[in-house]
Order: structure tokens, then sequence, then C-alpha cells
């Protein structure tokens, strides 16, 4: 995740953020991005339930 | 001879209903408290001034009601300069004035139930009543210290991420996460809609259950007060916590403690095992980051300044998560909860810490948030009821919480273990002296 890409994503959502501004969202963004990359996958469950 | 205003509501109720208080005299008693003691912990944020009591069999008596819900007369803020809501009353402020009780304060609450402390809110962070130079814990920092502090015998609060437990224990209280959907949520701000619970902190376990009583009077919560845990298994979920760095050493002896005095009352003690916790609040956050996102979204985009800087910097982070992990992470979620109920099929409840360290300084959070090692998230991500009660102290003298985690509604048997326990034990249902008036300096 870089900052361009972060940008990228909030435009979308329609919030145009100063450079400075986009630097400290970003290493939330990314600690969260990493965690959630390295889910373990559930076995044995279910997507319908 | 006790202050009635430190006795628990039904023993005030019924001696209004008695003739021997007035309610009238209680209410207006509750409010110069407020007003006396409130100044140092800093929990209210806005006060009513009724001219009269609600009526019911609680007439006279009033709740402290967390700054997220709607409460006719007083402006709804969200802790957030963004929000200036104001609708009608949901049902389980309804619930409440029909039973009498005045909803007489909103209460301090993180921003929009997010994150704190911060100091850039409408309000100052609510100070833990114990010792004012450390955090009361949150979403529902201003129940939690309102409730500490003497000026409510109970409030309500909310839990998504254990926003009403971690406070509940860092301030030496009861708190109860219902089973997810058993209180109403209409007339409050959602944040993360599929772990949202609204529920009671309470002086006592069975303040607390006399107000989820009131918000759910399915869950019959004191139907089973007064009666013993004799035979009563419980499975105390040892390993989840103790070999965690973040769990302070106090931590481990109080809750080995619990487990023996839940022994000496006659409960069998059985050690079981949990999944690990580190992938379990990695899929709480991406759930509730992603569906916060979701709800803040559109606001953000037209209010970004109005936000708190740690709010929105925690909010924007659920732009970055898939479908796809959100779906990893909801399949990690079912699992925990058909693993949670196969351990309840033996034991009526499941023992933790509700947080692994007493409340974190001020100081610690000066340079921007601080994550304080819990064990409360997975059980909004399985939707069980669980329940925060006090059960020692810290060497440093700030009081401790165990959780108490049952079976999809049987909240009524959390609250029946709990006060055993309460009874059982100095640690419990004791408020912090001297608690009027409360100095603080400058």
């Amino acid at each position: 995740m870089t900052a361009e890409e972060l940008d990228d994503l909030l435009r979308q959502a329609g919030i145009s953020l100063p450079q400075t501004e986009l630097a400290a969202c970003l290493p939330g963004a990314v600690w969260l991005l990493d965690l959630a990359n390295h889910l373990p996958v559930a076995k044995g469950a279910r997507d319908d339930d | 001879m006790t202050d009635p205003l430190d006795l628990p509501l039904r023993a005030v109720a019924h001696r209004i209903v008695a003739g021997r208080l007035s309610a009238a005299d209680i209410l207006s008693a509750t409010s110069a408290r407020i007003r006396r003691r409130d100044p140092a912990l800093r929990s209210v944020v806005h006060l009513s001034d009724p001219a009269l009591p609600e009526e019911g069999p609680f007439a006279g008596l009033s709740i402290g009601i967390k700054d997220l819900f709607d409460v006719d007369g007083a402006p709804t803020r969200c802790g957030s300069h963004a929000h200036h809501g104001s609708g009608p009353e949901g049902t389980a402020i309804r619930r409440l004035r029909a039973a009498g009780l005045t909803p007489l304060a909103k209460l301090a609450t993180y921003e929009y139930a997010l994150t704190g402390p911060a100091w850039d809110q409408p309000n100052p962070p609510a100070r833990n009543p114990w010792n004012p130079d450390h955090i009361t814990g949150g979403s529902s920092s201003g129940s939690a210290a309102a409730v500490a502090g003497g000026l409510f015998r109970a409030a309500l609060g909310t839990d998504t991420g254990g926003s009403i437990r971690s406070p509940a224990a860092y301030c030496g209280i009861v708190g109860i996460k219902p089973t997810h959907g058993t209180v109403p949520d209409d007339g409050c701000l959602a944040l993360a809609p599929s772990f949202d619970v609204v529920g009671p902190l309470g002086a006592c376990v069975e303040d607390a259950a006399v107000v989820l009583e009131i918000l759910a009077p399915e869950t019959r919560a004191t139907h089973m007060l007064g009666q013993g845990i004799e035979g009563l298994s419980i499975g105390y979920a040892r390993d989840w916590f103790v070999h965690d760095p973040a769990c302070h050493p106090d931590v481990i002896r109080a809750l080995d403690d619990t487990a023996a005095i839940l022994s000496q009352l006659g409960a069998r003690i059985a050690l079981v095992s949990l999944s690990d916790y580190a992938p379990l609040e990695t899929a709480g956050c991406v759930i509730l980051q992603r569906e916060a996102w979701e709800v803040h979204r559109d606001r953000l985009a037209a209010h970004w300044q109005a936000y708190g800087k740690d709010a929105r910097r925690n909010l924007v982070t659920g732009a970055v998560l898939t479908d796809a992990h959100v779906a990893t992470a909801r399949a990690l979620a079912r699992r925990f909860r058909a693993e949670v109920d196969g351990q309840l099929v033996s034991h009526a409840a499941l023992l933790t810490p509700t947080t692994l360290s007493p409340a974190p300084r001020f100081s610690d959070f000066e340079d921007g948030p601080v994550w304080t090692a819990m064990r409360t998230l997975p059980f909004n991500m399985s939707g069980h009821p669980a329940l925060s009660v006090p059960c020692g102290f810290a060497e440093n003298g700030l009081p401790l919480g165990a959780q108490l985690v049952g079976s999809h509604g049987h909240e009524a048997l959390l609250c029946r273990i709990a006060q055993a326990f309460e009874r059982a034990t100095p640690a419990s249902a004791t408020l912090p002296l001297p608690a009027d008036p409360i100095t603080l300096d400058p």
C-alpha cells in the first residue's frame, strides 16, 4: 500500500486529502492491511451459515 | 446511615414506594451530587433539569446515557465536532422512562465510540475515579466514570469491541454486553452494526441486571440472582491470556484467585483451550473497521476536518480492506462461535480476564493512540453475552475485571454467577473512597 494507492481509494469515496494528512493516515492503513493479508483461512467454516 | 444514592436501585425504589423516601427528593439529590462531583470526573456532557420524576416502579431514580443515544431535550454529539444530531428517542430510552428511570445526563464517549482518549473532542476525556491520572477506558468512558464516581447506580453504554466491558473493568464496576440483538439499538448511532450491542453498566451486579431486564425483559436478568453456583461448571480459559507478553502479572493473580473463589463457592473449574487469540482479534478488527468505514464514509467526505485526528485516521483504515478480507474474517468468526458454543455445552460459562492490565495513564496517550490488550472483541464477533465483574486490584490500587461469557440468551445465568462471586469477595461492588468530593489537581 502506497500513499498514491490510499489516495485513489479515498478519492473514490469523495475524500481528497493533502499529502501531509495522507502520510499521517498511511501507517494505520498499512498496519491493518498487513494483518488482514495474513489472516488464516478457517477450515470447516461454511460461507452460508 | 448509608446515603440512599449509594444503595442499589431496587432498595431505593422499595423505600420510595413505601413512602419512606420522596421520588422528587431523590431526583433532586442526584442532580446535586452530579453538580458537586462531576467537575473532577468530567463524565457528564449534558445535564438535564427535569421538573418531575418519570412515573413507574423506579420513579425518582436516574440513569446516565452514553452520548450516542438520542434523548429528548439533549443534543447528541457522539463526542465529535462533526456531529450535531438530535433524533427521536429509541426503544431503549423509552423503556427506561417507562420503568420510571430519568435519563438525567448524557455521558462522555470516545468519538463515535471509536478511539480515545483524545483531546480534540468537544469535551475533555472522562477521568478514572480511582485515580484521575488514569483513563477510564472506552468507549463508554463517561458511563463507567459516572457509575464508579457514584453519580448514578447504572448507566447505558454500547459495546462494539469491548466498550462496555473494558471501562467497567478499568473503573471497578459491572458491565454487561448482552447477546447481539437483544436490546433494541434504534435511536443510537451505529459503529459496526454486526457487532454493536446496547447494554448496562452498574455499580453492582444487581443494578446492572435490573437495568438489563428493563431494556430487554425477555432476558429475565434478575430472576436467578441470589441463587448459588454449586455444581455449575465454569471453563477457565487460562492459556488464552497468561502467555501474552502484554498480560500484567497482577491480572494472572487476580484471575487465578477468581477461579479459586468460584471453586470455593461450589463451582467446578475446568481449564479450557480456545483458538489462538491474535487471529481472532485481527478478524474482529477487519470486520469492525470495514463496517465503521461504511457507516462513516459519507460523513467523513463532508466533514473531514471536524473529526478528531485519531478518529478520522482510524476510520480510513477500513477503506483498504477488500470483500475477500471480510469474508475470511467472517469465516473465522463463524468458526469461533461454533467453538465457544461447543465449550458451553459442557460449561455454564467461560472465565477470562476483561483487560490484561489495569487502566493506563493518560500520559501514555500523549503521542497518539495506544493499543490496550483485552479479551473482549472475539465475543462481539461471536455474539455471545459477556459480563465484566470486578475481581481485585493491581498493586497500584486500580481495579481489575474478570469476564464471564455465556451461551446466547443466557444473561441471567451470567448475572447469577457474577453476583455469587461479588458477594464472596470484598473486591466487588466497592466504589472508590473518598468519593465526595473528589479532588483533582488543576
